[in-house]
């Protein structure tokens, strides 16, 4: 029997109640926004879906540095799997320091380096060696 | 009648200083302290112990709202409506007051629990175990109004990205009958638990704040031009605090009321408080643009959560959150039981607790109070020098919270990712965090009302407790849809 | 000043290499870092206390240095099926190790195949079930009686699936359905709980009638003291318990295919796979040698835990036996659906 107010739980199939009711309710919150973004459109006299004059990227965005950030993320967790910690940590986070320093001179990317060393330093001496957490 | 000398203070002092260097870490968190300080207490006896612990409990859960503010990370899960109204102070140069008012704030609200903790515990303890399943849904589904309350003239899509999160805080295997779902099979091993919340956290505001300031040359430090320049800003002084005596006293029992109620995340406290905060405004409009009122709010909760979360540890033997919960090792390593004899039983070492917790509380106030106007320099500091030392916490905070799991960082870039784009669609990220800590709660208390009832949805209108909740939640989401209306409306006029 | 800072530098960077690639030559646990990772993420279950307490004497006996990392059991079976076989990463954990894959909670490549098994260390007898001091029996026996005399009621039993308590329930609800027939069987009702907590907060607010869980942390609520509405008292016990007067399964007759049925949980140590037969054989000489330790042995009893080693080889006989004879009672078992449906 359909019953409005009841949800049988069965043990083995309970684990997709949950997502089911918010997949729903996503569902129908969706078709709302559709909805209103269409009149909303509809009352400015414009197409819903308006590309033109909208850009996802800010303009002449930093490609180096956005793209630069994300690569040495991936980066960082190789470096980190094959170098251990502090010879990953300090090679990405200098290489970071460099990549968003203004300028690229002799002595701001040895500043650069050294501020990393000292930042892996302390942060593995405190974590990794006094407070014994494991570190990578 | 307790037990107190100064090696005591000395590791109420140490358990401090470190609890709020966890918490201001991202990435951190007090429980993390407690974990890694477990093993090292069993060389002392259980009382030293609990000074030094509970300092690691306050600290940590008040060192939070140091990058809360100053950065806009949220140091813990129950920071984040910290930085709501924090940041925008901090960053009109206000950065000091705004950290005082916060800590004032917390010394408050950790003060009233621990005045509920002496006095009310026994009483708490029998109304904390009358909330079955139903009770604890409808709590967690007030917390999530906060949704509604933050996505003031975006609603839909606030509430949108809210449920989105709650969808992707269920990835993983349901604990009940040990069965996956939404998990591709090549992530099966790493995806077991889902998501977990801390990498979610950092990448969502940390790292995609990172990768917005990348796109756009990572120029600016976090303050605005004149601020650095050292023109004279708004200093702290206690008559901020002025009139917000009744929001410090709200706030700091709704944290202390969700500290008692086991198995309610800490973290909805200051999201619940920050939305009766709201709703209970003057001027609720300008919540979020830097206000005091909403800061007290926030801070006042999540220190209450402290003395709260003791109450059912105490008197019941469960836990009130997930310190609390490691906590316990520490009476169990030393072969006391924490239950409903342990105040009878162990006065001496009741009287203990409650004096360490105060001590704690004093000391979290000084240790912070002052030096945090040399601490506050740090927004001063460029992006480009700042963001890679973050990256480099989180990573190690990341990894090293689950003790030690590569695929937390990958979490943490994804989400760094994912919140990114979130800010290039429109949808907001703060409700999607929101959903996604409160969503496995959501689902175990459902689940588990629905067990108890045979799956009769008429459960939840059933108990009185449960109407006076299902009472608050409606007057709330009604308040807030008329508060929406009128947001839109504002805003096309002014358009 | 550009120098110096460089060769500051490199002698920092040069300390580090030496430091972190001191090789070490032979086969050894000593003077090494050693993770031992445990199933469970509380640090306040007997995992963690039975591991915290185990590797603090082990440390002194390996003159090494043991961390216990609380991570879980998924990502403990994880970490021990790809650690490399150097010693530097263990894990102790009871006999969920192999009932999670029986019950298909994990995948078959986390099998006791894929490791080591190393020693045991001791066991946990305290698996008890528990009801309100207000129930109308005095034990699991009385309850079968209980519900064949009273048709019309139902016991509601609080497991967690795929674990201990779910191979103890699975062996009573066999047991009554043979003795007292299939209709009172039915009446004894499976509800899923989780943490001790949680099923503690099901018995007070009236959701399950028994509750299953680590005797130690049960024990305080039985106290004549507590008041009426927490009290508990013990129905049954899996195994034998010193100065309990509980009766235990085997000794109200619940037998498990002809067999009196105990149960204990075992801590044992897991290597990775591959790991060399000189790293089992010095762990196995440190743990027996430190299962002789009087203070251990108090230590671990204070909690109700019991040591008792066994050698890695024997214990890998025992535990194989074991998960074989389980293997079939699980398999014969009705499903959950069957059992929690009301």
């Amino acid at each position: 029997m359909f019953d409005l107010f009841k949800i049988k739980i069965v043990y083995s199939k309970s684990h997709w109640v949950m997502p089911k009711i918010i997949i729903g309710v996503l569902i129908i919150l969706g078709i709302i926004i559709l909805i209103q973004e269409s009149m909303k459109a509809k009352r400015e006299n414009r197409p819903l879906f308006n590309f033109k004059g909208k850009r996802f990227f800010v303009e002449n965005y930093d490609k180096l540095k956005l793209f630069g950030s994300i690569a040495l993320l991936i980066i960082y967790i190789y470096a980190m799997k094959f170098l251990g910690f502090i010879f990953g940590s300090i090679i990405v986070i200098s290489l970071f320091n460099i990549l968003y320093s203004p300028k690229k001179d002799k002595k701001s990317i040895l500043i650069c380096i050294a501020i990393s060393v000292i930042e892996t330093l302390i942060l593995w001496f405190v974590f990794g060696y006094l407070f014994e957490i494991t570190l990578p | 009648m307790i037990t107190f000398g100064i090696v005591q203070f000395f590791a109420a002092l140490i358990g401090v200083i470190i609890g709020i260097i966890f918490g201001a870490l991202p990435g951190m968190t007090a429980t993390m302290a407690v974990v890694v300080f477990l093993p090292l207490t069993y060389a002392y006896d259980l009382s030293t112990s609990l000074y030094l612990l509970l300092g690691l409990y306050v600290g940590g859960i008040s060192g939070g709202l140091i990058p809360a503010i100053l950065i806009n990370i949220p140091g813990t899960p129950s920071s984040i409506t910290t930085g709501f109204d924090g940041y925008p102070m901090a960053k009109r140069g206000e950065g000091v007051r705004a950290l005082r008012i916060g800590i004032t704030a917390s010394l408050v609200g950790g003060i009233i629990s621990l005045i509920v903790l002496a006095f009310f515990t026994p009483v708490l303890a029998r109304f904390a175990i009358k909330f079955s399943a139903v009770e604890k849904f409808l709590v967690i589904l007030f917390a999530m109004t906060v949704i509604a309350a933050l996505s003031r003239g975006n609603m839909t899509k606030g509430i949108f990205s809210g449920f989105l999160g709650v969808l992707i805080s269920l990835i993983g295997i349901f604990p009940d009958n040990q069965m996956m779902r939404m998990v591709p099979k090549i992530f099966a091993d790493q995806l077991r638990d889902g998501f977990q919340l801390l990498p979610v956290l950092i990448g969502l505001f940390a790292f995609s704040q990172m990768f917005e300031q990348a796109e756009n040359g990572m120029k600016d430090t976090f303050v605005e031009e004149d601020v650095l320049k050292g023109k004279q800003t708004r200093k702290f002084s206690f008559k901020d605090l002025k009139g917000q005596s009744i929001n410090l006293i709200r706030s700091s029992l709704i944290g202390t009321f969700i500290g008692v109620l086991p198995g309610v995340g800490g973290s909805a406290a200051s999201l619940m408080s920050y939305s009766q905060c709201k709703a209970w405004s003057k001027h609720p409009e300008k919540l979020g643009t830097g206000q005091v009122e909403g800061l007290v709010a926030s801070e006042a909760a999540n220190n209450g959560l402290t003395g709260g979360a003791l109450v059912p540890l105490l008197s019941l033997g469960i836990p009130g959150d997930s310190t609390t919960a490691a906590l316990v090792g520490a009476f169990m390593l030393q072969g006391v039981q924490v239950g409903p004899l342990f105040i009878s039983q162990n006065p001496k070492l009741w009287y203990t607790i409650l004096f360490a917790l105060l001590l704690c509380n004093i000391l979290m106030f000084i240790v912070m109070f002052y030096p945090i106007k040399y601490l506050a320099n740090i927004i001063k500091v460029p992006m480009s020098k700042l963001y890679p030392a973050v990256v480099l916490m989180s990573v190690v905070g990341a990894f090293s919270a689950r003790n030690g799991n590569m695929f937390d960082v990958v979490t943490l870039i994804v989400f760094g990712v994912i919140g990114y784009l979130f800010g290039k669609i429109g949808l907001p990220s703060t409700t999607f965090l929101i959903g996604f800590i409160l969503g496995r709660d959501l689902e175990k208390y459902f689940v588990d009302s629905l067990k108890g009832s045979g799956g009769s949805l008429l459960v939840f209108f059933q108990r009185p407790m449960g109407l006076v909740i299902w009472g608050l939640i409606i007057i709330f989401l009604i308040y807030a849809f008329f508060d929406n209306r009128r947001a839109r409306k504002q805003n096309s006029a002014a358009a | 000043m550009k120098k110096t800072l460089a060769v500051l530098l490199i002698a920092i960077m040069c300390t580090f290499t030496f430091a972190s690639c001191k090789k070490q030559t032979k086969n050894s646990f000593e003077g090494q870092n050693i993770r031992a990772v445990i199933g469970s993420t509380s640090t306040s279950g007997d995992s963690y206390m039975i591991a915290d307490i185990t590797s603090r004497y082990l440390s002194k006996q390996l003159k090494a240095n043991i961390k216990v990392d609380a991570v879980g059991a998924g990502p403990a079976l994880q970490t021990i099926s790809t650690a490399k076989p150097d010693g530097k990463t263990i894990m102790i954990f009871h006999d969920m190790t192999y009932l999670g894959v029986l019950f298909g909670a994990f995948d078959k490549k986390y099998a006791l195949e894929n490791m080591v098994i190393g020693p045991r260390v001791g066991i946990n007898p305290g698996a008890i079930f528990a009801a309100k001091a207000s129930a109308p029996y005095n034990n699991m026996k009385e309850m079968a009686e209980y519900l064949k005399a009273n048709p019309d009621k139902h016991a509601r039993v609080a497991v967690e699936a795929g674990g201990v308590s779910h191979i103890g329930f699975i062996s009573y609800y066999e047991w009554v359905a043979k003795q007292y027939g299939q209709d009172v069987a039915d009446r004894v009702d499976v509800v899923i709980g989780g943490s001790t907590a949680d099923k503690c907060q099901m018995l007070w607010d009236g959701n399950a009638d028994v509750i299953f869980a680590d005797y130690s942390s049960l024990l305080q609520y039985t106290d004549p003291k507590v008041e009426d509405k927490l009290r508990m008292k013990f129905v049954g016990l899996l195994d034998k318990i010193d100065g309990e007067s509980c009766p235990t399964f085997a000794e109200m007759g619940i037998t498990l295919n002809g067999e009196p049925f105990v149960f204990s949980k075992e801590f044992i140590i897991y290597l990775p796979k591959d790991t060399p037969a000189e790293l089992v054989k010095e762990l196995d000489a440190a743990v027996s040698e430190i299962s002789k330790d009087e203070t251990f042995k108090a230590e671990m009893a204070k909690l109700k835990y019991k040591v008792d080693y066994l050698s890695a080889e024997e214990t890998k006989k025992h535990i194989i036996e074991k998960r074989d004879s389980l293997e079939a009672l699980i398999k014969a078992a009705p499903s959950l659906d069957k059992l929690t449906e009301k």
